[in-house]
């Protein structure tokens, strides 16, 4: 009985009809998604739609909703990546030189495509279905290579659904700015770039020469945290604990005349309906002095803050300051990208930018190699790609002492770090060799029947 | 073949599950609402901090605050003779502008919602002018508005009265700025009146405009102030329109509350150079002759800045010494600084500025003065072969200092 119900289970999951009503499904997600745009930014529909498990409402006004129960995104695309292995690969009648083939073949253009150029991927293409041909029409014609195209297509098909799932946990998505000139708030080189969505809170330690140790409180264990909760955290290294409480995704600081922390407090916003990027987060830091007697140190902190709380922690007789600051997460690349000109060419007497290009100085284990990167040619490096996604004109600026200044260009790159980058690439190329082959050999059984029929 | 009854059943399971439910209750109220403890993760060593946060810095001076609307707080420095009138609900900032007998001008700050070429239409359509569209806006003026770019928007004619308390008439003159920055809700300046008068005052608005900032912030140091170019401004190598006015050097008196540092004047001791400010908060930095490792600092702070205590005892902190008890804070020396009594401390020790730097055997003389609605520090840090013969020219540096200098 067990195994009845376990053909059946294998059935369903490799059906043809699982396989319509996910895509069905997928297509209501979207469209429903799209419409939910018009109340809340692409990142917060892009979360709740297709990287949840189940959907429990619809979204039908700024302030109301529709409940409804519906497949999350992220279960669905997990079912038709089954649908796709056990439908398409595992019950698909098939001989074994052609699932050897077939894995071969996925397999090399795996492996060789992502190395190579978009032009010579074609012609890389090109040779390996020809090969296909040679092999399965004319070096072993008695062979049964039945679906091999189908197998190569589903292949690539599954690494594409591969390359999302890798994208969804092992990627960092954030921007970059430089500036032609050092100085002031002005980075002209950098090695690190910042999220467009997460917070971390930073604890930093003022060293002796001068610097500062940083320790940190990614925004994962905060940002889920209820009104009345917080969460506590701990450093042996450190004079103090930390606890958080309060947090707010969007939030502004107001005057409290009565209570608050220093005369303020925290008023929650809703978030920002257009873009999440927007959202200011805010929460209290309470600092616990270690030891008997010890101090508690209570601050808010926000986004949009000028500058850190700096607190001073008292140890072993003498205060000490730290800073703790509510900032945008940043991850580092093995390798510094320092702007050397920002290129910006408009229309004609207007200011808007036509196109515009960053040259930089790629400076990496004691070498550097100049880049340019422009709109529509990335830097790609080490698994990251820097796009060239804004700028900041030059302006002349007066300051408050009558000093007139030019701020210099400022280039802002979109910087993602992908694994899987390559992989959707690599996937088409997959797709294309395996729909040219069934093609191909759909030409040639016509071709024969067509001989057949006139010979007769 | 056994059955159970459901009465049965619900008997059996019942206990059970009543005894999972308290258990939850009684993990839950152990545990209360605190969730970890979890460890700090390790982060990156810099070789400096990342923003430089201003001496004994206020929670509102870093947080700044906003409105019921989640806008920011606007504090105005009015220009001189520019009268302040009721806020409203349209108005975050309302002014009149007294003229002779051709009337009044009529100053209004608000936030709205929309793109700037059709809030400038509107304007322009008060007086009977063609509307413009955002290649009309490239075109325009810019200026600074709050600390962001802006654009500067003008209108002469016969003007249809708007929304305001201004009646209609003719002969009368719009300046507007409008923020360019985005977001929900964008900021508005507009004076309106007679065209003689707001010509006289274009000067004036403009550094109005550009002196506007936000809460907590008016204290804050130097920010860039951009001035009012044409055209295309933010093309590389640009310059000003002729004609186009820049801002005043020097905002132009006005109503404040607090100390107006611009206004603050001294003696300067025989030996002693006053330089420009090097960081955020301080109103004047300086240097003595023959004393390359001492360095003096004048900053301000609005409120009290903290507080006596809590300030002397940070610079304590500083130089490697534990904290002052309050009775011992309250029994420190006193000096005469802008008419009041000022505690004047000593500390010995080594130096460790915030910036990394570092003097040993150092004399650090602080003076905190808590004013009415501010507060003035003086710090002088060095070498205490330096520091020590220069205590009587700090006193009469301090007892030589007035407003309005």
């Amino acid at each position: 009985m067990i195994r009845r119900l376990a053909g059946r289970l294998v059935d369903l999951l490799g059906s043809y009809a699982l396989a319509v009503s996910v895509l069905s499904l997928l297509f209501v997600l979207t469209l429903f998604g799209t419409l939910e745009q018009r109340y809340a930014s692409i990142y917060d529909v892009q979360t709740k739609y297709f990287e949840s498990l189940l959907l429990t409402d619809l979204r039908t006004g700024p302030d109301s909703s529709f409940p409804i129960l519906l497949p999350g995104g992220y279960l669905l695309l997990a079912l038709l990546g089954v649908n796709l292995v056990v439908g398409g690969v595992l019950r698909v009648r098939k001989s074994l030189p052609t699932l050897l083939l077939a894995c071969g073949t996925v397999l090399l253009l795996g492996v060789v495509l992502p190395t190579i150029s978009a032009g010579a991927m074609f012609v890389v293409a090109g040779l390996v279905t020809l090969l296909l041909f040679v092999v399965t029409g004319w070096a072993w014609p008695q062979a049964d290579w039945g679906r091999l195209g189908v197998l190569v297509v589903h292949g690539g098909i599954l690494m594409l659904l591969a390359a999302g799932l890798v994208e969804f946990y092992a990627s960092d998505k954030g921007t970059l700015a430089l500036a032609e000139v050092e100085g002031g708030p002005y980075r002209r080189a950098g090695d690190e770039f910042e999220s467009y969505y997460e917070w971390d809170l930073v604890v930093a330690e003022h060293l002796e020469g001068g610097g500062v140790r940083e320790r940190v409180v990614p925004f994962e264990r905060f940002e889920g945290l209820a009104p009345g909760e917080s969460a506590r955290f701990e450093d042996a290294a450190l004079p103090f604990d930390v606890r958080l409480s309060g947090f707010h995704r969007n939030c502004v600081v107001v005057q409290e005349r009565e209570g608050g922390v220093d005369g303020l407090a925290l008023r929650r916003l809703p978030p920002d309906p257009e873009k999440s990027e927007r959202n200011e987060p805010g929460m209290l830091v309470t600092l616990l002095e270690k030891g008997p007697g010890g101090r508690t140190h209570r601050g808010l902190v926000h986004a949009d803050q000028s500058f850190p709380w700096r607190v001073g922690v008292s140890r072993e007789g003498r205060t000490q300051a730290w800073d703790v600051d509510l900032r945008r997460r940043r991850w580092s690349f093995p390798f510094t990208l320092r702007l050397d000109e920002f290129v910006a060419a408009y229309h004609p007497g207007t200011t808007r930018p036509k196109e515009y290009s960053s040259r930089v100085t790629k400076m990496e284990e004691g070498s550097s190699e100049p880049i340019l990167i422009t709109m529509n040619q990335p830097l790609r490096h080490k698994g990251y790609t820097f796009f060239q996604s804004s700028f900041e004109p030059s302006r002349e600026v007066v300051t408050r002492e009558g000093r007139r200044v030019r701020t210099p260009p400022v280039s802002i790159f979109s910087v993602v770090r992908n694994p899987a980058d390559a992989w959707p690439l690599t996937a088409c190329g997959i797709i294309m060799v395996g729909l040219a082959y069934m093609m191909g050999m759909k030409l040639a059984k016509h071709m024969r029947s067509e001989r057949a029929r006139r010979a007769a | 073949m056994t059955t159970t009854r459901p009465s049965l059943l619900f008997a059996r399971l019942a206990p059970t599950a009543g005894g999972l439910l308290l258990c939850s209750l009684a993990l839950a109220a152990c545990g209360g609402d605190e969730r970890g403890p979890y460890p700090l993760e390790p982060g990156r060593e810099r070789p400096a901090p990342d923003r430089e946060v201003p001496e004994a810095a206020t929670a509102l001076e870093r947080l700044g605050v906003r409105d019921e609307q989640g806008r920011p707080v606007l504090v105005p420095t009015l220009p001189q003779g520019w009268q302040a009138q009721p806020a409203s609900s349209m108005r975050v900032i309302s002014a009149r502008v007294p003229g002779s007998g051709a009337g009044d001008g009529d100053l209004a700050v608000s936030w709205a919602g929309g793109d700037v070429a059709s809030n400038v239409s509107r304007w322009l359509g008060q007086f009977g002018l063609p509307p413009v569209d955002e290649q009309g806006i490239d075109a325009l003026p810019r200026g600074q508005l709050a600390g962001g770019p802006a654009v500067l928007v003008e209108a002469k004619g016969r003007y249809d009265g708007g929304m305001g308390p201004a009646p209609a008439a003719d002969g009368q003159m719009l300046l507007g700025m409008v923020s360019l920055l985005p977001g929900r809700d964008r900021l508005f300046v507009k004076l309106v009146g007679p065209d003689a008068l707001v010509e006289a005052q274009r000067d004036a608005f403009i550094t109005f405009c550009a002196t506007l900032v936000r809460a907590g912030t008016a204290t804050s140091a130097p920010r860039p102030v951009a001035a009012p170019t044409a055209g295309s401004a933010p093309v590389p190598g640009s310059t000003p329109a002729p004609g186009s006015a820049a801002p005043a050097a020097t905002p132009p008196a006005g109503p404040r509350a607090g100390l107006d540092a611009g206004r603050l004047a001294w003696d300067l001791p025989s030996g002693w150079k006053a330089q420009k400010p090097r960081g955020m908060m301080r109103i004047m930095d300086f240097r003595v002759e023959g004393a390359a490792g001492t360095e003096g600092v004048l900053f301000q702070l609005a409120g009290d800045g903290g507080g006596v205590a809590l300030n002397i005892n940070r610079w304590r902190g500083q130089m490697g010494q534990p904290e002052l008890a309050p009775e011992a804070i309250a029994a420190l020396p006193r000096v005469r600084w802008l008419g009041r009594d000022a505690a004047w401390v000593e500390i010995t020790g080594t130096y460790q500025g915030m910036s990394g730097e570092r003097v040993e055997g150092a004399l650090f003389v602080g003076v905190v003065c808590l004013l009415q609605a501010d507060s003035l520090f003086f710090r002088l840090v060095g070498p205490k072969a330096e520091v020590e013969p220069q205590r009587d020219a700090l006193r009469s540096l301090l007892a030589s200092m007035r407003e309005g200098g």
